[in-house]
């Protein structure tokens, strides 16, 4: 079982291949290649104080670390949500 | 790519669940290039046949389905008992339907449902909280595909959720038992939630491949546009009466409930492609047709009739007859339908003929006994059968016969029979005036001979219309008609039409404003300020109303707030009983009808009167009148008094007293004739006949008023302008209205005698003129009209002249029968007012909340009556208003005891048993111990001086009611300690009773306003007087001795306010102010309420300033210039609860007056206190 390691939001460069899928992203000055994507979903956080929807992927990066990504469907800002061991 | 169904989809109509107008499914659906669609609310079809139309008529093949809320397999393993899960039924034919129609009757009522009405059955219905049970299930599970549900709610994915297989195989086995392996498929959801849920559909397509199970795609939709998600969740909210701050499992976690195109939920599903194709095979599978074609009449069943040995002469008859033709079953099946083909194509005016109903023995017999019925009743009307009468019963009897229509008759017949048995007053209304039959039979009251009233009006052999027979009964007793109808045709076969409530701005901005968390005295503020208009309107009224707009509101953090209440704009809130329409079905109703519980027990169709109308299920309106009320109570006090009971169904038309009192407009409770245009109208036409009342009633309507066919008309009847006709012929026709066209039936006669069209012709063609009709049509129809009277040797262009005055008129004319209805109804009471005034307006004070004024209005109209107004009296007073000669001849009015606020129906009853049986009270403390009346309720009666009796004032009785014990008075719920100390001692508790000073006249003229809503001793308004003087307002009496255009200053409290439509869409508002001394009428036109429309909302009492317009020498009003409010009771130290009772009963007569069809109906019903 793999062990939560971080829960960061912090704000990312993703480039796109294609409408939605991410090929590539860089984060702490480091540049990850996505060799696999898994799950994608998508929430709503508390919309009647203006959060706005949220899509999440999970990736498989080159480094064969586990990333779950998340976008701002309004802003398409991205930023890391959580980072796997 | 494979195309897809959706199969699961939720309307507004699954209330709080869904937040999409369902007439916009099948068009979203086309629009993502889709050919079918389904509709599966949570226990409801209440949207079906808004839904079916609307895919039809854009050519998306409808699926109708019900998610329904079902008894679990495995009880013991539901995680929540409150949430019982749910199955997804689709139908996959009519039968399928009708299934559908039964088990959702059957989850709405349960057992109760083969309950008659008014059983107690009916009390044990959960109505919140709908539940289908297995068994129900199994006896209707026939011609249906199950799927298996959301992933929440669905019996088998929420025990996969928690990881019960064993028993989620269970289930499903179960489930495939019942509806078969074909029937059956697993539902599978991607709404791309996040792990585990995300993972669930994998789990339910391994059960389903173990069972052997097929899988279906659905997207559980619950609103058409993505963007709709807040509302969704905002329904949710409101349905369970939380804050969008609390957790609810019921809410979704993201906005992915929305129409998906075939392509994005092809790529949801990309690993389960035969999921997506089974949607499409499950749609091609299901074959739903709704008939809208046929006719669905109800059958009058003779054997009853026969069996209980009524009307036996007559019955005898009618069966000796049909021997003769065809020898009857022993017990001819108690229902019959009688399918009637209805064309597709719009008929005009070339002949049309239904199909005839089947003739069978049993419509054979009805047909012979509905003629001797009618020949019956027409020797008792007209002493004998003329060749006249006869002649035309022929036609019309022919006719009823052609449109299978004998059996409805013979039902409103039936019903009526057996009100008057009853004693319950009552009378047709509506266009079934223009026919004999209804005269005959008792069901209408004007002579349509005598009126000249035409049949075809009512009933068309040319079209595919159905006759709609409106009853109005005594309100009091409606209940007992409705009985009758439930206990003559069987719980199963009748249920009343119902009504959609939707959203308006006031409910919107509650409900949301509630959810969305704002605090409760903000949104009543806010909710308050808005008329009572549609919630769409709201941000646009912020500009137009000077009301809402000079209340300057804060919106700055109420957008989204306003946002939201113009998306739930016309969504339905909720189902209601419809005021009076009844269907009575041939067969049981549950075939093509979804039965529910609405409040007070009463069982209603979830479809609505246009449904049932597209159905073709004909109905009845069986409505309450409350001015037949009045009429009964105003008898019963005339018979007291006199020893007999005048028969105002005979009263001659001529009485002179009666006219005079109309033209002297002193119509305050006179039915349809007491509103303040319709006051002026009277002393502008000055009637002298019956013949007057009818045209008064036709004339004052949006459209002659719109029209301004009131003008031409009193000029000519008073000889002010000459009375031309464009030919000949129309003298005879247009003579009674001084060549005016008042009434639809004028315009039929008038084609029929210039251009020799039938009247049947002649009504499709002031049909076709009344709609929007296009210049095409129009230039067609005037074409052959003008060829038509060619024929006839008119001249082409006086031809062209009459067409262009009957095209001008038909718009607005009025239905002549219903006015002539009402007129008769109108005319009694302008008798009962000429002549017994007091016990007139006693019935009127009694039958509040009616008419068009406040009972204070009423009241000092009484007063000006000449009758005085006395306080309830608990020794004296009945339930209603009685009438006591002892100090007036004319009569004073003892209030009621119904009209002690506060005092429940319950507690006037045990008051008058206690006191019939034990003698009268003897004193405050002897009262409250005879009748356990609840303390506050017997406080109002100290209040409203009902314990006069005893000598004492009426703060010494507050007081000695303060210091009685519980054992005693009882409590607000009517309980009272068990005795404590005998009843002599409390006397003696009470002994200690200070001096006290006694009310003020302005305190008791309030208190008798906040108690009784009347006032007892004086008008409130002479309270205002100094004032009123100081700044030279001129009494309403003396309006008289002013010229006309003279500037005035007139002051009043607000009685009534009418905003009717205009011609020019600009504001007219028409005011009756009430003084000390009578009524003035006051119009406020747009500039003038742009500036002050503030004051005309908010102050109850206010001053107008403006010029007198009089014309003719009884009509008078003023035309406002400004506006000022005068303030309200607080000035004088006292009641402020008098003062909101003002303003509310003036802004709830406004929302009456706006809510009031143009067709007339009760008049504008006023709640008050």
């Amino acid at each position: 079982m793999v062990a939560m390691t971080e829960a960061t939001g912090e704000p990312i460069e993703v480039t796109m291949r294609g409408d939605d899928c991410p090929c590539e992203f860089t984060w702490r000055e480091r540049s990850y290649r996505i060799v696999d994507t898994g799950g994608r979903w998508r929430l709503l956080g508390r919309w009647w104080e203006g959060d706005g929807e949220r899509h999440f992927i999970r990736v498989v990066t080159d480094t064969g670390r586990c990333f779950d990504l998340c976008r701002y469907a309004s802003t398409d800002d991205w930023y890391v949500y959580r980072a796997w061991d | 790519m494979t195309a897809f169904t959706h199969l699961h989809t939720h309307s507004a109509f699954s209330l709080h669940d869904g937040a999409s107008a369902v007439e916009d499914l099948p068009r979203a659906a086309r629009d993502a290039g889709m050919d079918a669609v389904a509709l599966t609310d949570h226990n409801s079809l209440a949207g079906a046949v808004r839904f079916y139309q609307a895919a039809v008529e854009i050519g998306v093949r409808p699926i109708i389905g019900v998610e329904f809320t079902i008894e679990p397999v495995l009880p013991g393993c539901l995680e929540d008992a409150e949430r019982p899960p749910h199955l997804l039924l689709l139908a996959e034919d009519n039968e399928g339907y009708s299934n559908l129609c039964r088990l959702v009757t059957a989850a709405r009522l349960g057992e109760a449902r083969r309950e008659s009405a008014f059983s107690e059955e009916y009390e044990r219905v959960d109505r919140d909280n709908p539940l289908l049970t297995q068994q129900h299930l199994r006896e209707h599970r026939g011609h249906l595909i199950a799927l298996s549900g959301c992933r929440k709610r669905g019996e088998i994915p929420a025990l996969l959720d928690r990881r019960l297989f064993p028993e989620a195989e269970q289930v499903a086995e179960h489930y495939r038992d019942l509806f078969g392996g074909e029937h059956l498929f697993i539902e599978l959801h991607n709404h791309l939630l996040p792990r585990p849920h995300g993972r669930s559909r994998y789990r339910l397509a391994q059960l389903a491949a173990r069972l052997g199970l097929p899988c279906v795609a659905t997207n559980n939709l619950h609103y058409i546009e993505k963007s709709r998600y807040r509302l969704q969740d905002v329904m949710v909210c409101m349905g369970a009466r939380q804050t969008v701050d609390e957790p609810n499992p019921e809410r979704r976690p993201n906005a992915e409930f929305y129409l998906k195109t075939s392509y994005q939920m092809a790529e949801l599903f990309a690993d389960q492609p035969e999921a997506i194709a089974n949607a499409a095979q499950i749609a091609a599978r299901c074959e739903w047709e709704l008939d809208l074609e046929t006719f669905h009449f109800p059958a009058f069943d003779m054997t009853e009739l026969k069996q209980r040995g009524e009307s036996k002469t007559l019955e005898h008859r009618a069966s000796e007859s049909a021997a003769t033709m065809e020898r009857p079953h022993e017990r001819p099946p108690a229902a019959l339908e009688h399918p009637v083909g209805r064309p597709r194509a719009p008929v005009r005016c070339a002949h049309h003929c239904p199909r005839a109903a089947p003739r069978t023995a049993n419509s054979q017999r009805a047909t012979i006994f509905l003629r001797r019925l009618c020949e019956e009743g027409a020797r008792r009307l007209y002493g004998h059968l003329s060749a006249e009468v006869r002649e035309r019963l022929d036609h019309e009897l022919a006719i009823i016969e052609e449109k299978g229509l004998v059996d409805y008759f013979l039902i409103v017949w039936d019903i009526v029979r057996f009100a008057r048995e009853r004693g319950i007053r009552c009378s047709g209304r509506g266009s079934a005036g223009d026919s004999l039959v209804s005269y005959v039979l008792g069901i209408t009251h004007a002579d349509p001979i005598a009126h000249d009233l035409l049949f075809e009006r009512f009933l068309n052999p040319e079209r595919r219309n159905m006759p709609d027979i409106d009853v109005d009964f005594d309100s009091r007793r409606r209940d007992e008609v409705t009985k009758y109808i439930y206990d003559r045709y069987g719980a199963e076969r009748v249920a009343a039409v119902c009504t959609v409530n939707t959203f308006r701005a006031r409910s919107a901005i509650r409900e949301i404003g509630r959810a969305l968390g704002f605090p409760e005295e903000e949104i009543g503020r806010l909710a308050s300020v808005f008329p009572h208009i549609r919630a769409g309107d709201i941000s646009e009224a912020v500009e137009k109303y000077p009301e809402v707009r000079d209340a300057r509101l804060d919106l700055e953090d109420k957008r989204l707030l306003i946002e939201l209440a113009g998306e739930i704009a016309g969504l339905p809130r909720h189902l209601s009983v419809h005021v009076g329409g009844l269907l009575i079905g041939a067969r049981p109703l549950t075939e093509m009808v979804p039965l529910e519980l609405a409040n007070k027990g009463i069982v209603i169709a979830q479809f609505d009167k246009d449904d049932v109308e597209a159905l073709g299920l004909v109905k009845m309106d069986i409505l309450g009148l409350r001015i037949h009320s009045a009429i009964e109570d105003a008898a019963d006090h005339i018979e007291a008094r006199e020893g007999r009971r005048p028969d105002l169904d005979a009263l001659p038309l001529d009485d002179e007293p009666s006219y005079e009192l109309l033209r002297g407009t002193h119509t305050v409770g006179l039915f349809q004739l007491e509103s303040p245009g319709q006051r002026n109208l009277l002393g502008r036409v000055q009637p002298t006949d019956f013949e007057d009342i009818i045209a008064n009633i036709s004339l004052f309507r949006p459209g002659p008023v719109q029209a301004d066919m009131i003008t031409p008309y009193i000029m000519r009847r008073h000889g002010l302008q000459e009375v031309t006709y464009p030919h000949p012929a129309l003298e005879p026709i247009l003579s009674d209205t001084f060549g005016v066209v008042i009434y639809q039936e004028q315009v039929l006669q008038i084609a029929h005698a210039i251009a020799g069209f039938s009247p049947g012709e002649a009504d499709v063609m002031r049909r076709m003129m009344t709609k929007d009709i296009t210049p095409e049509d129009l230039d067609e129809l005037q074409e052959r009209f003008i060829l038509r009277a060619g024929e006839r040797d008119v001249g082409t262009e006086t031809a062209q002249e009459i067409f262009g005055m009957i095209r001008g008129f038909a718009a607005y004319g009025f239905n002549k029968a219903h006015a002539a209805c009402f007129g008769r109804i109108s005319y009694q009471t302008a008798w009962l007012k000429a002549h017994y005034p007091a016990e007139f307006m006693a019935g009127i004070l009694s039958s509040q909340p009616m008419g068009f004024y406040p009972p204070r209005t009423v009241a000092e109209d009484a007063r000006r009556c000449g009758c005085g107004i006395l306080p309830p009296c608990v020794n004296r007073s009945e339930d209603r208003c009685l009438v006591e000669y002892e100090r007036n001849s004319v009569g004073d009015i003892r209030l009621g005891l119904w009209m002690v606020r506060g005092l429940q129906e319950r507690s006037v009853e045990r008051i008058l048993g206690e006191r019939e049986c034990g003698g009268p009270f003897m004193s405050l403390e002897d009262f409250c111990a005879r009748t356990s009346t609840p303390r506050p309720a017997v406080e109002n009666l100290v209040l409203a001086r009902a314990f006069a009796f005893t000598g004492m004032s009426v703060r010494e009785l507050l007081w000695r009611l303060g210091a009685l014990p519980a054992d005693v008075v009882a409590d607000r719920r009517g309980r009272r300690r068990s005795p404590s100390l005998a009843y002599d001692d409390a006397d003696e508790l009470v002994s200690t009773l200070p001096a006290l000073d006694s009310m003020t006249e302005v305190g008791r003229v309030a208190t008798d306003l906040q108690i009784l809503g009347v006032s007892t001793t004086r008008n409130a308004f002479s309270f205002w007087r100094e004032r009123l003087r100081e700044m030279g307002v001129t009494p309403s009496v003396k309006l008289w001795e002013r010229e006309d255009g003279e500037r005035v200053r007139v002051a009043g409290i607000i009685v009534s306010r009418a905003r009717p439509p205009t011609r020019s869409g600009r504001t007219a508002i028409f005011i009756s102010l009430e003084d000390e001394l009578g009524l003035i009428d006051v119009a406020v036109f747009e500039d003038v309420y742009q500036s002050c429309g503030r004051a005309l909302y908010t102050s109850p009492v206010i001053c107008v300033e403006g010029r007198l317009t009089r014309m003719g020498a009884l009509d008078l009003s003023v035309t406002a210039e400004n506006v000022i409010g005068l303030g309200s009771w607080d000035d004088f130290g006292c009641a402020p609860i008098g003062d909101k009772t003002l303003g509310s009963a003036a802004r709830r007569n406004e929302h009456a007056a706006r809510q009031t069809p143009a067709r007339g109906g009760e008049g504008r019903q006023i709640a008050y206190l």
